[in-house]
């Protein structure tokens, strides 16, 4: 086990940021760790990352105590963080330079490293400028490139395509399968829900500073095919009905997806469906249209929460 | 690992050009500016240009001698004879032409109409209105027992402040040379009239009174001359030196915001992740400020020498008081930087910048020389770093010995070491309370 987290709990003040989570997390793997924003996720990862002292409980980093000893996993580790972490007026090399070189990496080693990881971020051909004249896509990819310079054994991404164009998010996506395909274990949060289910296997839902589901993404929906989602799509906008349609018996999560679009999770069988679009059909809100699939990765965490993961 | 930060630090420095040019071409804009424009009130002895007052006669000098020998018969009874001195050519001819008045003063007589718009025109800096019975009080005061006042009004133009507490003075003088012959006078009187009749009592008055057209300059109260050994300070060296003093004070606010800056663009977490301390991030910030402020002082020293002639001597004493300015500035830099971080905001910074610098650069004299200044600035002086490093390169510019600057190294080690220390303490704590997560950071 690359990481093994016991019970571990961070206050801050009175405020209970992470509250008694269990991670286990194997060597090559790709875990996506899911939830709205204040659910503990940046926490764990900052405990994980040696920022933070755990309050209590105990972390393991390939067996060793990183709480006793965070030199054990800190040359280990690399840290991408939510933020851009970089110096805007220095260029792209010179900032891999510098954090290449606060991980032990000189000379031709170093420069060998940045050739390599600046192919793999796919930005060579800029390199030499500054960062503060990259666009937001590829100051993400040079975020990323700064932790994979000592090629490290653990990757920890914190929202790592925040405010980004498509095609830079695409690139991201497959550099994290790339080097999880190479042996590289990647813990990876997020916000976006198609991301988690498009390169992790196993997925830990956090929400209010606790583990509330976890396994991989087939055990998770299975988990959840008692139920089913129905996406309605009215005429104007959505929003000032989801109350009303709230109160609807079956109806077990409603979440806004688009001006005029609205998703339920529905509890029960066949009957419960026609039950629920029945009731909205005769509250005369202006329904276009109605679609009922099977639950994936978003409703689940929809049902086990409560909420959107953007709310 | 500090020598990457170090060299990280420096190159995000050099990287902000609009920084630098605040930095380095500001102190050197405002050298210049200052200097010259305070030119006058510096310079080297005997070189300064005499200052030109008018001289407004008020009094009738016939009509004044006049009355005096009308008083004098009419004390003495009308066969008293007395020599009267001319004292309008003494004061105009022996006291004003005297060598020494003659470099401070350039006096011309006027009319008081023609020397209000010579004024107001700046033709002249002040109008001396010499009054009325001018004359006729001062025969009073030396020939006879009682004494009457004499009034000057000096009229002045208020862009010439200096000039008029100058010329006060030469006034001044005049009129306690003119004193101690009335106290010699009254004393005369007093016992003379106790042995000589009046006849002999005032007419030995004349023959008293004859030394007096040797009326001469105050020469010992303005004669421009130096310590022996000690080089004049031109306003280009003061201001050269004063703005060095303030504007390295900046250096000390450029660092102090840096360590925050780090936190909140999530660079120094991410040093932390790789290993890197605070306290090896403060030291790196400590170097930093080193290199910024000789760059500095540098810049601002090799201006002052080859553009605007200052003449410094002695390099080695330049490199030594350059280095230890260096190093108390950058002790003060980092402690604002280890408390803004410990706030974890900006607040402290800003106030150092924008309110101490400027207390800091007056209490120091980096606007003003301090001599002008209200005598107890001179002590608080020595609570403004730039007030410390301003003695400190006014006394290499005069190449003091060695043993004379060993005080200032003293105390701006000082200031290094205590600054240091504190930033430790506050740095050192600061990390543990973020590890331990106190606060949310």
């Amino acid at each position: 086990m690359l990481i093994r987290a016991e019970q571990i709990k961070k206050n801050f003040g009175n405020i209970q940021a992470v509250d008694g989570i269990n991670l286990e997390i194997k060597e090559g793997e790709i875990v996506g760790l899911l939830g709205p924003n204040g659910a503990g996720k940046s926490t764990t990862i900052s405990m994980i990352s040696t920022l933070y002292k755990p309050t209590s409980g105990q972390l393991f980093f390939d067996g060793k105590d990183i709480i006793k000893e965070p030199k054990w996993i800190k040359p280990h580790l690399g840290y991408v963080p939510q933020e851009i972490a970089l110096y805007d007026s220095l260029s792209g090399f010179e900032n891999l330079k510098y954090f290449g070189g606060l991980y032990g990496l000189s000379g031709t080693e170093l420069k060998k490293r940045i050739s390599a990881v600046s192919e793999i971020i796919g930005i060579d051909d800029r390199l030499k400028d500054k960062v503060s004249q990259y666009s937001g896509g590829m100051k993400r990819r040079i975020n990323i490139g700064v932790a994979l310079l000592h090629q490290p054994k653990l990757i920890i991404m914190d929202e790592p395509t925040v405010g980004i164009d498509p095609q830079s998010r695409n690139h991201i996506l497959e550099t994290v399968k790339r080097l999880n395909q190479e042996g590289m274990t990647v813990i990876y949060t997020s916000h976006y829900m198609e991301e988690v289910e498009a390169i992790c296997k196993n997925v830990y839902i956090m929400d209010h500073g606790k583990v509330i589901a976890e396994g991989t993404q087939d055990a998770l929906i299975e988990q959840s095919q008692s139920h089913t989602s129905i996406r309605l799509k009215f005429d104007k906008e959505a929003a000032s009905y989801m109350s009303d349609i709230k109160q609807i018996s079956h109806v077990m999560a409603i979440n806004k997806e688009s001006e005029n679009e609205i998703s339920l999770l529905v509890s029960g069988n066949g009957n419960s469906q026609k039950e629920v679009i029945h009731a909205v059909m005769g509250m005369d809100l202006g329904l276009v249209s109605f679609d009922v699939t099977k639950p994936n990765l978003e409703q689940v965490f929809l049902k086990l929460t409560g909420r959107g993961l953007r709310d | 690992m500090l020598l990457k930060l170090f060299i990280k630090d420096v190159k995000v420095l050099l990287s902000d050009k609009k920084g630098l040019m605040i930095f380095i071409l500001m102190p050197i804009v405002l050298t210049t500016i200052l200097s010259f424009a305070l030119s006058g009130s510096f310079g080297d002895p005997g070189r300064m240009d005499p200052i030109p007052v008018a001289f407004v006669k008020a009094y009738d000098l016939s009509a004044d001698q006049a009355l005096f020998v009308e008083t004098v018969k009419s004390t003495l009874g009308e066969d008293a004879e007395i020599e009267l001195i001319d004292l309008e050519t003494i004061f105009f001819d022996t006291f004003l032409k005297d060598e020494a008045i003659e470099k401070i003063l350039s006096p011309q007589v006027m009319e008081a109409d023609e020397a209000l718009i010579a004024l107001e025109n700046e033709e002249v800096y002040a109008v001396v209105t010499l009054p009325e019975q001018f004359i006729y009080n001062q025969y009073i005061n030396l020939y006879m027992p009682n004494r009457n006042p004499v009034d000057v009004l000096i009229t002045k133009h208020p862009d010439y402040t200096y000039s008029v507490q100058i010329l006060e003075s030469v006034m001044s003088s005049y009129f306690d040379e003119m004193n101690k012959r009335m106290v010699g006078k009254n004393v005369y009187l007093e016992v003379g009239s106790k042995y000589l009749a009046p006849e002999q009592l005032f007419g030995g008055l004349s023959e008293m009174m004859a030394d007096t057209a040797e009326v001469s300059g105050p020469k010992s109260h303005v004669s421009l001359t130096t310590i022996p050994s000690k080089k004049a300070v031109s306003s280009f060296t003061y201001y050269a030196i004063a703005m060095m003093g303030m504007f390295i004070l900046y250096s000390a606010g450029y660092t102090g915001r840096e360590l925050l800056r780090e936190k909140k663009m999530l660079t120094l977490d991410r040093g932390v992740v790789s290993g890197v301390h605070y306290g090896m991030a403060l030291s790196a910030k400590f170097l930093m400020t080193m290199t910024l402020c000789m760059m500095q002082m540098v810049a601002l020293i090799l201006f002052s020498k080859f553009i605007l002639g200052v003449d410094w001597e002695n390099p080695v004493k330049i490199i030594v008081g350059i280095f230890f300015s260096s190093l108390a500035v950058s002790g003060v830099g980092i402690l604002i930087s280890a408390i803004t971080l410990s706030a974890e905001n900006y607040r402290i910074a800003n106030v150092f910048e924008n309110l101490l610098v400027h207390l800091f650069a007056l209490i120091g004299g980096s606007y003003i020389p301090l001599e002008v200044l209200p005598k107890i600035f001179m002590t608080l002086k020595y609570f403004a770093l730039n007030g410390i490093v301003i003695d400190l390169f006014i006394g290499i510019y005069q190449n003091d010995a060695w043993q004379d600057m060993v005080f200032y190294f003293g105390l701006l080690s000082g200031i290094s070491v205590v600054f240091t220390a504190i930033a430790a303490v506050i740095i050192i704590r600061k990390e543990a309370s973020t590890y331990e997560g106190v606060v949310k950071a």
